[in-house]
């Protein structure tokens, strides 16, 4: 450090360079800065998304009524006037979930207690309020009052019960249906005699039909528990009940219910199935995708990376081998991802899948089984992609042990092989695991080779499951920060789905963050523990 | 030791050794392997097109003298027609030839004299002066109930029949076409004029069987109507365009005319001499899609013409593409139907096959005795010809990228319907004979487009930020700011594309005089504030903020900066840019304004650089030795004067191994460019517009592109060059890197 402080003589700021130091502060200034920001606007944005707002009544001079979040108070980019941005919902009716409204046309703006915000599976939520309900046990009247939510609420549930366990058993025997299916290709395909099976099958779709039937029964009596409903301007609107999610009266809400709001928001974040093409709902899908990508990851590229950097600080002898290798190695550091996805694409997908394809699963084709995008390539894609990070840390890693303790070793008769076991590999695990921690938190964020070599938007189902094998690696998959560049660049509504991006945005982050500052904190310490060691 | 132990422990030592010394060397093999894989897959983009001679037999002595010719897209049967008006069939797979059928309504005694092909499209004039328009193909019929079997038909039919009488002349030669609902009949008169016929629709009959027996159906005489076509010169040769609107044609010395074909009358809409000079003309024709026409003179050369809007904003034709010249003079040239391909014959009976748009010569079909008639197959997949000595040839033909050559790629290409050459990336469009244009130059444009953006944020930030937080920060500021710094070289560039199109680039469109503003108050503002301080740094009270506290006061001062810039800029607005800066923009910088631009680029791409410059400046400043520190300071150089005359210096080949690092790593960067420009592969440097990336590229177009297509290894070319990139940066930073090292190591 020059911290040395030569007399403050006047005049001497420039000609000493004083003032450099000064400019120079404003670089890391600068970069702490912008970093700030990110962080603020990823945290606040991230964070402020379940939050329950309030709804304002917004009465505007010529007679018509809003009600909605207010989003942002605003000057009008061209004109300058002040107008406020209102989250209006009822996409169905307005067509439009958002609304600008111009401060001066406001004649008022209230919160009216009643009002109710309804989160829905279809249309994002609706904001208005609640004119009665009509259920078979009150009748084909609607009623009102405060307590017939109560009153309907255990036997609709009841038969909310009966349809999940009807769905339940239809996913089973579809499963099942389809792998009799696959049975009956390949016997077919290997020329044998499949009538058992189709007649097996035969049964087995009468029993499907069976709870089809049944199903669409479940439905129409469920269809008959309505809510309804009336907006701001007073149009009114039925709405069956099994199509509200949650419902709630944020004017009235105190703190702790619009926490334990909160809390049931995040429940269902982690561990719900997405709703309105991801725009709402749970991330649950693409946080197993991500998990299982990154696990995945790590059982092909810690291995190859760690023998590759013990092969090159151990075993291989210096010369130009060696020298191309690292040379090798460096290089693959700095391919882009784009081209370790195209690769990926051309070799594990269209070479190595559609070959796996042609030798077990011939009776499927012209349908591929691992010939398209799937967990599995799209983990060995990235696999490759980490491997040198791996590599390089383990080779720091081993460079880190002391020749003392290897020499030590040998001459007390070891092996090399023993010497690398029982002596190097353990001195250095920590360094290694590092390394592991920083490979985890680069595949975690790394999106654009997915992109071509099995996300997906929507997978229709996890590749972990309770069917045999259990694991499905030839599955497409979702993913975290796919999820973010799908819902805040290709879906229809962008503005409405902006708050759950920022959630994944936040999510993912967090995640990243956690495991590289883990990892960095983990170096530093390790760091200073082999500068305390004197061999 | 037991013996046995020590016998398991050597043989274990063995196998690891010999198992790790594979996986190590597996690592290289990798990379060689990935690269040629890449390489590979672009390899038949260059290489791809290739001739393989099929089979070559004697035309059996038969009545008459050969005409045409026409192949199947299966390359399984052939067909011939004669001047007798027969044709036959033969199976190119047996080598036999069927009998000989008379083309539909044909009357015997006469002989074809002329026979123009467009397509399936036989024009005919006979010796007795009749002219006759058929349409043959050989079409695909699957036949057999239970396991349907390919067998390929002739399909012959007579569309038009016109009587000597109702031509002015004897006519030299006639060209028909079959419009939407009429047909066109042009006929060029020994007195060099042209005489148009336009005959009512003939019935075009739907069943296909009725068709493949060809009988006769009683219509009536189809209504005559005709003109003839006053030429201001003689005419030598000509052509039509396959709707039958255009006709072009060519005098003997070479001028090129052009005609849009009305009922009753014809407008001139061209006539130029396009090498400015008389210059004999030999052959013509039009390239598929109608819009270029081949020409081929006296001395070999191979030319083609394209509608260009001059200087003046008149439509002209004009030269645009020349061809590989062959030996001797052009007397035939043949379109594709599948591509924008010509083939031409000359005098020797030699064979090109050209493409178009990127004048590359794919092929040359050669026969001993020169060739005479042939036919490129619907699909351009078979060369069916007939050489001097009535030998049949027929070769294979494989030319799966003919649009692809170096020039296409990387130079500027003349494209039909532009005026000039250009580079342009468009994989894609809605037109039928739309041609996919593949310059890879407007995204080599936008990848370094985007990172020079990128560097001019991140360069002076990094290297001044790693600067002050290694010479003169606390060493308690500088533990936490480089983990700080080296996490957010983590954050996901997802997350980051995010933030800067979603986020950042609305906030910018908005007040982006504001943002210029800052820019420009913060420089003014911090030059104040130095000279405020250069007085105020003298009382003691002030001086400890000169002791690593400059960031207290220096980031407020940004922020307020930030504030009065927000504060005067609708002001400034009003009176220096009329009220509307983006207008202003528009007017006086002639560029529009995108929102998702170079600004945010340079914003976000730079986000990510930064971490990469600051740590590797840093990392070279650690590096120096302490010793020569030591030293400047010991002779009295202050502490920036150390830094500047002796610390940088020595430092910067690590930090220019930082910076090309940070650039490889803009240049490779997807999700980002993806995100936050508008993928529009235009060539401009302006800030205020987006671009198309190589790497956005590949993720844009992959899904898209179908396996082993012109796009799919176009792609992956695009990847051989990232990867090339991103060789020479990570070579160039070693080399400088050790050679750093090795300087180091003297001290």
């Amino acid at each position: 450090m020059l911290n040395s402080n030569p007399g403050i003589v006047k005049g001497r700021f420039w000609r000493e360079g004083e003032a450099f130091i000064w400019l120079s502060s404003i670089g890391v200034g600068m970069i702490l800065l912008i970093i700030g920001t990110l962080l603020f606007v990823i945290v606040k944005n991230g964070f402020v998304a379940f939050w329950p707002h309030s709804l304002a009544l917004v009465e505007t001079n010529s007679g018509e009524y809003y009600l909605g979040e207010i989003k942002q108070t605003t000057l009008h980019p061209h004109t300058g006037e002040e107008r406020i941005q209102l989250k209006v919902g009822n996409r169905e009716l307005y067509s439009l979930d958002f609304k600008w409204i111009q401060s001066k046309t406001i004649s008022r703006i209230t919160y009216p207690k009643e009002a109710v915000a309804i989160e829905r599976t279809e249309y994002g939520n609706f904001y208005g309020f609640i004119q009665g309900y009509q259920s078979p046990l009150t009748g084909a009247e609607p009623v009102q009052g405060p307590n017939v939510l109560e009153r309907i609420e255990p036997s609709f549930t009841e038969e909310v019960q009966v349809l999940a366990r009807l769905n339940e058993e239809i996913k089973s025997v579809a499963v099942e249906m389809e792998s009799l299916r696959r049975k009956i290709l390949k016997a077919q395909y290997e020329g044998e005699n499949h009538a058992a099976i189709e007649a097996e099958q035969r049964v087995l779709r009468e029993h499907f039909d069976l709870l089809l039937e049944a199903q669409g029964k479940q439905h129409t009596v469920l269809s008959q528990y309505q809510v309804l409903l009336r907006d701001a301007e007073g149009t009114t609107k039925t709405l069956p009940l099994s199509h509200v999610v949650r419902q709630y009266q944020p004017n009235q809400m105190g703190l702790f219910a619009k926490l334990s709001h909160y809390l049931a928001h995040l429940w269902e974040l982690f561990f719900d199935e997405p709703r309105e093409s991801n725009t709402e709902g749970g991330l649950f899908p693409a946080i197993i995708g991500t998990v299982m990508l990154v696990l995945t990851m790590s059982l092909f590229s810690f291995p190859m990376g760690v023998v590759a950097a013990v092969y090159m600080k151990e075993y291989a002898s210096p010369g130009f081998l060696l020298q191309t290798i690292r040379i090798a190695v460096n290089n693959l550091a700095g391919i882009p991802s784009i081209v370790w996805g195209i690769f990926g694409l051309s070799f594990f997908i269209y070479t190595i899948g559609s070959g796996i394809d042609q030798i077990f699963y011939p009776e499927q084709l012209p349908t591929p089984t691992f010939g398209t995008g799937g967990i599995l390539w799209a983990s060995l894609t990235l696999a490759l992609l980490t491997v040198p990070v791996v590599i390089v840390a383990t080779e720091e890693a081993l460079g880190g042990v002391p020749s003392d303790v290897r020499h030590g070793s040998l001459a007390l008769g070891a092996t090399k092989f023993q010497t690398l076991m029982k002596v190097t590999l353990p001195m250095a695990s920590p360094r290694i695991i590092t390394g592991f921690i920083l490979a985890m938190s680069r595949a975690a964020g790394e999106v654009a080779p997915l992109m071509i070599t099995g996300v997906v938007k929507l997978a229709p189902a996890l590749p972990i499951d309770g069917t045999f094998p259990f694991i499905h690696l030839e599955r497409k998959f979702m993913h975290l920060g796919f999820h973010i560049y799908d819902v805040g660049f290709q879906s229809p509504n962008v503005e409405a789905a902006k708050p759950m991006v920022f959630v994944t945005t936040l999510l993912l982050l967090s995640i990243v963050i956690l495991l590289s500052s883990t990892s960095i904190i983990l170096r530093n310490k390790i760091r200073k523990r082999y500068q305390a060691k004197a061999f | 030791m037991e013996r046995k132990i020590l016998e398991r422990n050597k043989r274990a030592d063995y196998l690891a050794k010999r198992l790790i010394s594979i996986g190590g060397v597996f690592i290289l093999i990798c990379v060689i392997g990935i690269l040629a894989l890449l390489i590979e897959v672009t390899l038949p983009l260059f290489f791809g097109s290739g001739q393989t001679k099929l089979t070559r037999f004697a035309l059996p002595e038969a009545a008459g003298k050969p005409m045409a010719l026409l192949l199947d897209e299966y390359l399984e049967k052939g067909l011939w027609l004669s001047d007798q008006g027969h044709y036959f069939v033969i199976d190119l797979v047996q080598e036999q030839v069927s009998q000989s059928h008379p083309l539909p309504d044909w009357v015997g005694g006469r002989k074809i004299l002329f026979v123009e092909r467009q397509g399936t499209l036989f024009s005919s004039l006979l010796s007795s002066g009749d002219f006759r328009l058929d349409r043959l193909a050989l079409v695909p019929v699957y036949e057999g109930d239970e396991i349907p079997k390919r067998v390929v038909r002739p399909q012959v039919e007579n569309l038009l029949q016109v009587e000597p009488s109702e031509f002015a002349e004897q006519p030299l030669q006639v060209i028909g076409r079959q419009g939407e609902d009429s047909a066109v009949v042009a006929a060029l008169l020994p007195s060099g004029r042209l005489q148009i016929l336009r005959k009512g629709a003939a019935a075009q009959s739907d069943d296909l069987m009725a068709m493949f027996l060809a009988e006769n159906s009683d219509e009536a005489a189809p209504e005559v109507q005709g003109f003839i076509l006053d030429s201001p010169y003689p005419i030598q040769n000509f052509t039509l365009s396959g709707n039958g609107e255009k006709l072009y044609a060519y005098t003997a010395e070479g001028r090129v005319l052009a005609w849009n074909l009305g009922e009753e009358s014809a407008e001139l809409v061209d006539e130029v001499l396009p090498f400015g000079e008389p210059h004999p003309l030999t052959a013509m024709a039009l390239v598929f899609g109608d819009q270029s026409l081949a020409i081929g003179d006296a001395q070999g050369q191979l030319f083609s013409l394209a509608g260009v809007t001059g200087p003046y904003g008149n439509r002209h034709l004009t030269l645009v593409h020349r061809f590989q010249r062959h030996s001797s003079s052009i007397v035939e040239i043949q379109t594709s139907l599948r591509h924008k391909a010509i083939l031409s014959r000359d005098q020797t009976g030699r064979v090109h096959l050209d493409h178009v748009t990127s004048e590359k010569h794919l092929l040359e079909f050669v026969a001993l005795a020169g060739l005479k008639l042939f036919d490129l197959g619907p699909r351009g997949n078979g060369l069916f010809a007939l050489d001097q000595a009535k030998r049949l040839h027929l070769w294979s033909v494989s030319t799966p990228h003919p649009e692809i050559n170096f020039k296409s790629l990387f130079q500027k290409l003349w494209y039909e319907g532009y005026d000039e050459p250009a580079l342009v990336w468009q994989s894609s469009a809605g037109a039928d004979d739309f041609e996919a244009k593949f310059s890879l130059t407007p995204l080599i444009f936008g990848s370094l487009k985007g990172s020079l953006y990128a560097m001019l944020f991140a360069l002076p930030l990094g290297i001044l930020g790693a600067v002050y937080t290694n010479e003169f920060a606390s060493p308690r500021f500088r533990a936490w700011v480089k983990p700080t710094v080296e996490i957010t070289a983590a954050v996901p560039s997802v997350i980051i594309g995010f933030i800067a199109a979603l986020w950042l680039a609305p906030l910018i469109h908005q007040g982006l005089l504001t943002f210029f503003l800052y820019l420009v108050l913060l420089h003014m503002g911090f030059g104040l504030f130095l000279f405020i301080w250069a007085r105020l740094r003298c009382q003691k009270r002030f001086q400890k903020f000169e002791q690593s506290r400059e960031l207290l006061l220096m980031i407020p001062l940004a922020v307020l900066i930030l504030f009065v810039a927000m504060l005067i800029a609708p002001g400034v607005e009003g009176v220096f840019f009329g009220g509307d800066f983006h207008r202003w923009i528009l007017e006086n910088l002639a560029s529009d304004y995108d929102q998702r631009n170079s600004i945010i680029i340079a914003f976000a791409l730079g986000f990510i650089v930064i971490p990469f410059i600051f740590t590797m400046t840093d990392d070279a400043l650690s590096g120096v030795p302490p010793s020569l520190k030591a030293a400047s300071q010991a002779l009295g150089a202050s502490r920036w004067q150390t830094l500047w005359k002796v610390l940088l210096p020595s430092a910067s080949p690590g930090i220019f191994a930082g910076v090309i690092l940070g650039m490889g790593r803009a240049i490779g960067e997807t999700m980002i460019v993806l995100m936050a420009t508008g993928n529009t592969p235009i060539i401009d440097l302006s800030p205020f517009n987006g671009m198309r990336t190589l790497s956005a590229n590949i993720a844009v177009e992959i899904p898209e592109a179908p396996v082993d297509g012109t796009l799919y290894r176009v792609l992956f070319l695009s990847a051989v060059i990232l990867f090339a990139f991103t060789f020479v940066i990570n070579s160039l930073a070693e080399i400088v890197r050790s050679a750093l090292r090795k300087r180091y190591a003297q001290f």
